[in-house]
């Protein structure tokens, strides 16, 4: 029982963090309708701002988000405005052109972070990163805690901002029909390149929560493209409480297929999970959830 | 202008299939004048960045140690290639070194399944390889005429000292099971095909045995099923970071055993220590060099010893090797001395020269003798061009590493059984 007990734990608590990374790339693919393949990459640009704080100032990645988050969002909302938005309505030879610029900024990114900070893996320990409560044989982690408590809180205060607000009706009139969105006078290129600074904010705010528990190289954001990837079809486009589900359900397949097939095939279960939902449910959780 | 256009993709076209076509065209390189090209293909960039890094550094330190800047009048240049240890890029790496570059020989070889691929491209393009660190124990095994262990250790013989300490200090402590994982590479399956056999051969019961991404970002699902086989100790096979995780990890889950024992790669980093913290300490883990050896010798009459390595690694790039380094290190030992000794028989210094030197290796090192040789271990296995560097059990012990086994070269007491989590 306790070990069921603590594969859910962990489940649970790496969902969390999972849906926070995750609710960038949907956001940005329920407004835009754009596959952000450079999610991770970016994320990771997040992570060496966070690190290169506690580096240079000792500031806990926590701390570092508050700084992580906006350079982020100038960075998404400049990457928008003037270069995701140039090809987005072109005829070229490829359908997706807009897909594979994101793949290129990527790209991008992770040379130029190679060149500054070079191949090497980065870590932030501390003292707190392996501190743990005990009840009953099972441990929480406090550092997995506290980022799951902020990632929820990320989530709810996303969710009442597109619910309530008028910018977030904006965002959620361009997503639904980006012509009757325009012609209600929303200004359609302002809400996207908000939207995708939005989405860039959040993909810096789940890479500082994973900062204390994992490490950083340059290379890391390609699974993590993957993981969003995976949560945002599996939650439904666009959907903050989708991606919060989907997050959740993917930590915790993860976690159980891990103790109870093979460590080793964990992401195999992501996958299945993947290709299950794209033929039974394509539509995501949100389908199930709205019901 | 539809003509045009088709005149100017089919030009493209030729051009392309030109460029990648006739270099692989061109006859195999004999010329003996300009100067002796060392290719070297290793993981400069990406993950695994660290061991490739510490191989090469390590490389050009022996490399100014010796001094050796030509050799039969024909100055030594190195042709380097970042394969970002990817096994796909490794061999086009060494493809472009042995066709474009044209060189005489290739240093390289991590990680094991960057170290199958360039085995098998310089095999195929017949132009000798001296492996760096890549250990999985195929490498060698397959008859390659061009392929030579270095100082590398086969992956199924890291763990030679291991069995002398299971077998009089933790079977008689009260070892009796043992769980097993390892990262799922070519390096972590090959490593565990050669455990298994020394732990069924000593009653050794293995209530878990499992292979891990070494990507996962969270290892305590694993470690949940471990705790709950409730082994005496735990044999890991990791790379570095996935290594500093586990550690972490298992004293976040408090997973108790008498010991832990990891298979070198990671565990000897001396980055290991700095991701892990405290919970590094007491972790035990074979290792194929110890900066303690008493290891010394001559080349290029140039003497050396094993320590100065170690003491100007430490002094040039501010940080300590562990045997990745040290492999590194002797590998241009083997590749000099080579060179050196086809000089001295007079011949000329082209591909098959120094496949016949090499294959006559017989060199002290800091990793120890090593001599290129056939040869079959207790397991069947049967290696060709394939040295043997001793092995050694260590302990991280205060934030620092000890050799702990064999007894005659210990630099400290050995911990057994280790404290309990929540008694450190």
């Amino acid at each position: 029982m306790a070990q069921f007990g603590q594969t859910v734990i962990c489940g649970f608590l790496i969902g969390g963090v999972y849906a926070v990374i995750a609710i960038g790339m949907t956001l940005i693919l329920g407004v835009m309708k754009i596959i952000n393949i450079g999610h991770g990459h970016l994320m990771m640009v997040g992570m060496y701002v966070c690190f290169a704080l506690f580096a240079s100032l000792g500031l806990h990645p926590y701390i570092g988000m508050l700084v992580a988050m906006p350079c982020l969002f100038a960075i998404g909302y400049l990457l928008q405005r003037y270069s995701i938005h140039r090809v987005r309505f072109v005829d070229t030879i490829l359908p997706q052109t807009q897909v594979l610029l994101t793949l290129a900024i990527g790209l991008v990114f992770v040379e130029i972070i190679r060149v500054i900070f070079k191949s090497d893996y980065r870590s932030v320990y501390t003292p707190f990163s392996s501190k743990c409560l005990y009840i009953g044989g099972m441990s929480i982690s406090l550092p997995q805690l506290v980022s799951f408590g902020i990632a929820m809180a990320f989530v709810a205060g996303l969710h009442i901002l597109l619910t309530r607000t008028d910018f977030g009706r904006s965002i959620r009139a361009t997503a639904q029909d980006l012509d009757a969105a325009k012609y209600m006078g929303v200004d359609a290129l302002r809400v996207s390149s908000l939207t995708f600074g939005l989405g860039m904010a959040l993909a810096a705010a789940g890479g500082a929560l994973l900062l204390p528990i994992f490490y950083l190289f340059p290379d890391i954001g390609t699974p993590f493209t993957i993981k969003a990837l995976i949560i945002t079809i599996l939650g439904g486009a666009g959907s903050t409480v989708g991606a919060l589900s989907g997050g959740l359900v993917f930590g915790m397949a993860e976690s159980l297929g891990a103790v109870y097939w093979a460590p080793g095939y964990k992401d195999v279960v992501g996958f299945i999970i993947f290709i299950i939902i794209l033929l039974f449910m394509p539509g995501g959780l949100k389908t199930v959830i709205k019901r | 202008m539809k003509k045009v256009k088709l005149g100017l993709v089919l030009g493209l076209v030729v051009v392309l299939v030109a460029a990648f076509v006739l270099p692989g065209c061109a006859p195999t390189p004999t010329a003996e004048a300009g100067p002796i090209k060392i290719g070297v293909n290793l993981p400069l960039t990406g993950a695994k960045a660290n061991f490739g890094t510490m191989d090469w550094l390590s490389a050009q330190l022996a490399y100014a140690k010796f001094g050796i800047e030509e050799v039969g009048g024909r100055p030594i240049r190195f042709v380097i290639e970042d394969n970002r240890g990817d096994p796909a890029i490794a061999k086009t790496a060494f493809e472009k070194l042995a066709t474009l570059d044209k060189v005489d020989m290739v240093l390289g070889g991590y990680t094991s399944a960057c170290g199958v691929t360039q085995a098998a491209a310089a095999n195929d393009l017949k132009v000798p390889l001296v492996i760096f660190s890549a250990s999985k124990d195929d490498i060698t095994m397959e008859g390659y005429e061009w392929v030579f262990s270095g100082a590398r250790v086969p992956a199924s013989h890291y763990a030679d000292a291991m069995w002398g300490f299971l077998d009089e200090v933790l079977i008689p402590g009260g070892l009796k099971k043992v769980a097993l994982f390892y990262e799922m590479s070519d390096w972590g399956t090959s490593s565990a095909e050669g455990l298994r056999p020394g732990f069924e051969k000593r009653g050794i019961e293995l209530v878990y045995d499992e292979p891990y991404d070494s990507d996962a970002i969270d290892h305590k699902p694993m470690l949940t099923a471990v705790k709950a086989a409730e082994p005496d100790m735990i044999m890991a096979v990791s790379y570095l970071m996935d290594a500093s995780l586990i550690a972490r990890q298992m004293g976040e889950l408090r997973l108790n055993v008498l010991c832990f024992m990891g298979q070198a790669g990671g565990y000897t980093m001396p980055e290991f220590v700095v991701n892990a913290g405290e919970n590094a300490n007491y972790v035990l883990t074979t290792a194929n060099w110890s900066p303690l050896s008493a290891w010394a010798g001559e080349l290029a009459g140039v003497k050396w010893i094993n320590q100065e390595y170690y003491e100007g690694y430490l002094g040039s790039y501010g940080a300590e090797p562990d045997y990745h380094g040290a492999g590194g290190f002797a590998v241009w030992m083997i590749a000099l001395d080579a060179l050196l000794r086809i000089d001295a028989a007079g011949k000329p210094i082209n591909r098959e020269t120094i496949r016949d030197a090499l294959k006559e290796t017989k060199l002290m090192t800091v990793m120890g003798l090593i001599e290129h040789k056939e040869w079959t271990d207790d397991m069947g296995h049967h290696y060709y061009n394939q040295g043997l560097p001793l092995t050694y059990v260590m302990q991280w012990q205060n934030g620092a590493q000890e050799v702990v086994w064999p007894l005659d070269a210990k630099s400290a007491d050995y911990i057994f059984p280790v404290p309990k989590w929540e008694e450190r």
